[in-house]
């Protein structure tokens, strides 16, 4: 198997140029441990350079869900509620909610679930996610309403006015939420349902039979109207209005699975925050000082080879400075701790790349695949250092052939 | 949110499904990259010990730290995510040794397990040493989480180095 190795030794340039490229890199490298460092977003106007920090941005919420079971066999009230848990679970986890528990209290007279989340996301988006149950059923117009009187001109949005069909949530494998160009030319979001295979000849079958006419999506009581074209393949896609945000809304209540009960929430609670924030000028000293310490002490009281720590030094310097200098430009916002953690997690790393040549590969795929497994499959917080941690180990492998190339160069220029 | 509390009462069974596997993937991960790139039955035992140590370090460590602390976090799971990524390295290193040594003429079991040795001890010494200067910029939980990791992830690094030393014996 070829080996993947990211090198900058072909890298031949003239003596002058040489020596012109690596003024130019070590300025760079200058401005982007500058931009890194707390406090000179005071020194430059025109562009901010602060470091968004989630501290402020988190509020937390306590939700109760009353169940409607009454209607339940005794039998499958356990699991229905269960099922209800998982899904809202489901929806705030992978709306990337940072911190979510839901409960169940059960009594003889009434059943709730309290959802409590704490999180920095768009307050409204949550509220969204966990009031709505969104039962979608496919629905046909009854014949004696008359969808064209002007003095109801809401007759087409109700579901009252429609009959229920067989096709509901469970009849699709997933909802795709995309762009497609709508009847004017215009590119808009539309909602594409994508039936399970062993439903997909009845639904099809059904869309045949209706060709011509205007069925529907029902969702919790209001229409979706859906004209059936009489041309094949059908795509039964609906509008999506509101844009983007809208649109991440739907997807996450369309695929994370059919709630089996109605629910109303009867309460919401705001609760206090206990935020155990880490002062950022502190933490980029601290992280400083632990770096240029540690490095010292491999050096002179473990006799490390020099070259490896003036390189591993190095590296961790780029590494750590090109992501706070990302996250400050793009401002992205991040709780402190987490990059703490971040931070220990890289300088560690690094120096064991650079001592374990042999081991790279091996080291390098299997985090980069642990770090895949904890994004995919991670609650909260894991999700969110999953995901940063898999972009860290890319610029460290970057920094790590990159801090060779230029020391050698270094080294090779200034002893001339 | 006390952790053991949460997980025992409160965890969804969406939520255990998830750890659960991604717990029980990572362990196959390892054992497997273990059996397919070393191709040697005590790499792979040693990864899976190892793949269970840690763990159980964790849950001892924050056990104490309960005790400690009378309330212990969701974040502490952070505890083991950091550990387990630890032991994992302190194994990889070890195999990464045996697969480049092996081959060679005059091949000593012994230089592998001392090299092992000396790679733990460095990786020792950046741990205590990072973690304890973080440990005094920081407060409240934070710092209790990075005493937590650090403690574990020591322990976890001597016992894999004790396993290492019963597994790979001379002439075995």
């Amino acid at each position: 198997m070829k080996k993947v190795k990211i090198s900058f030794d072909n890298l031949k340039l003239g003596p002058i140029f040489s020596y012109l490229f690596l003024v130019l890199i070590s300025s760079l490298l200058i401005v982007i441990c500058l931009i890194s460092l707390p406090l000179t977003e005071q020194f430059q106007d025109k562009v901010s350079y602060n470091l968004i920090t989630k501290e402020n941005m988190y509020w937390s919420k306590e939700y109760t869900l009353e169940l409607e079971t009454s209607q339940v066999p005794e039998i499958d009230r356990d699991g229905y509620i269960e099922k209800t848990r998982d899904i809202l679970f489901r929806r705030l986890n992978r709306a990337g909610v940072e911190e979510v528990s839901v409960t169940k209290e059960i009594s003889e007279e009434k059943d709730v679930l309290k959802v409590t989340v704490k999180s920095s996301k768009n307050a409204a988006l949550v509220d969204n996610l966990v009031q709505n149950r969104f039962k979608v059923n496919v629905v046909t117009r009854k014949e004696d309403v008359d969808f064209d009187n002007e003095e109801d001109p809401y007759a087409y949005l109700l579901g009252e006015n429609y009959n229920k069909t067989d096709f509901d949530g469970s009849t699709f494998r997933n909802v795709l939420i995309t762009e497609l160009r709508n009847s004017s030319g215009e590119y808009s979001f539309f909602a594409i349902f994508k039936p399970n295979i062993t439903k997909k000849k009845a639904f099809d079958e059904f869309l045949d039979g209706k060709e011509g006419e205007t069925i529907g999506v029902d969702t919790d009581g209001f229409v979706t109207p859906y004209y059936v074209p009489d041309t094949n393949p059908k795509t039964f896609a609906i509008p999506v209005t509101g844009g983007e945000s809208q649109s991440t809304l739907l997807s996450l209540l369309y695929n994370s699975g059919e709630i089996p009960l109605s629910y109303t929430a009867t309460e919401t609670r705001d609760l206090e925050i206990e935020n155990d924030s880490l002062n950022y000028i502190q933490l980029s000293i601290a992280i400083l000082v632990a770096i240029v310490i540690v490095h010292l002490t491999l050096l002179f009281v473990v006799k490390e080879d020099s070259k490896n720590i003036s390189r591993s030094l190095l590296s961790t310097m780029i590494t750590i400075s090109t992501w706070i200098a990302y996250l400050k430009i793009s401002s992205t916002p991040i709780d402190t701790w987490l990059l703490a953690l971040e931070c220990i997690l890289s300088v560690i790393l690094i120096y064991v790349l650079i001592h374990n040549k042999e081991s790279q590969i091996a080291i390098t795929t299997s985090m980069v695949i642990s770090f895949f497994i904890m994004m995919i499959l991670g609650i909260g917080y894991m999700r969110i250092f999953g995901k940063e941690m898999i972009l860290l180990l890319l610029i460290s492998q970057f920094s790590i052939a990159f801090g060779k190339w230029y020391l050698d160069n270094m080294r090779k220029n200034l002893g001339k | 949110m006390n952790i053991f509390a949460t997980v025992l009462e409160n965890w969804t069974r969406y939520e255990l499904l998830i750890v659960l596997s991604s717990a029980i993937l990572l362990t196959v991960i390892g054992v497997l990259s273990a059996y397919l790139f070393v191709k040697d039955k005590r790499a792979v035992w040693f990864s899976g010990i190892s793949s269970k140590t840690s763990p159980l370090i964790v849950v001892l460590i924050i056990f104490l730290a309960n005790l400690l602390l009378s309330s212990v976090s969701e974040t502490y799971s952070f505890v083991f995510m950091l550990t387990t990524t630890l032991s994992a390295i302190n194994v990889m290193t070890l195999n990464n040794y045996l697969v480049k040594n092996r081959n060679k003429k005059n091949f000593d079991i012994d230089f592998v397990t001392r090299e092992h040795f000396s790679d733990s001890i460095k990786l020792i010494a950046l741990i205590l040493l990072f973690f304890t200067i973080l440990i005094s910029f920081t407060s409240g939980e934070i710092r209790n989480i990075l005493i937590a990791s650090g403690i574990s992830s020591i322990l976890s690094i001597v016992i894999n180095h004790l396993v290492s030393r019963i597994l790979f014996k001379d002439g075995k």
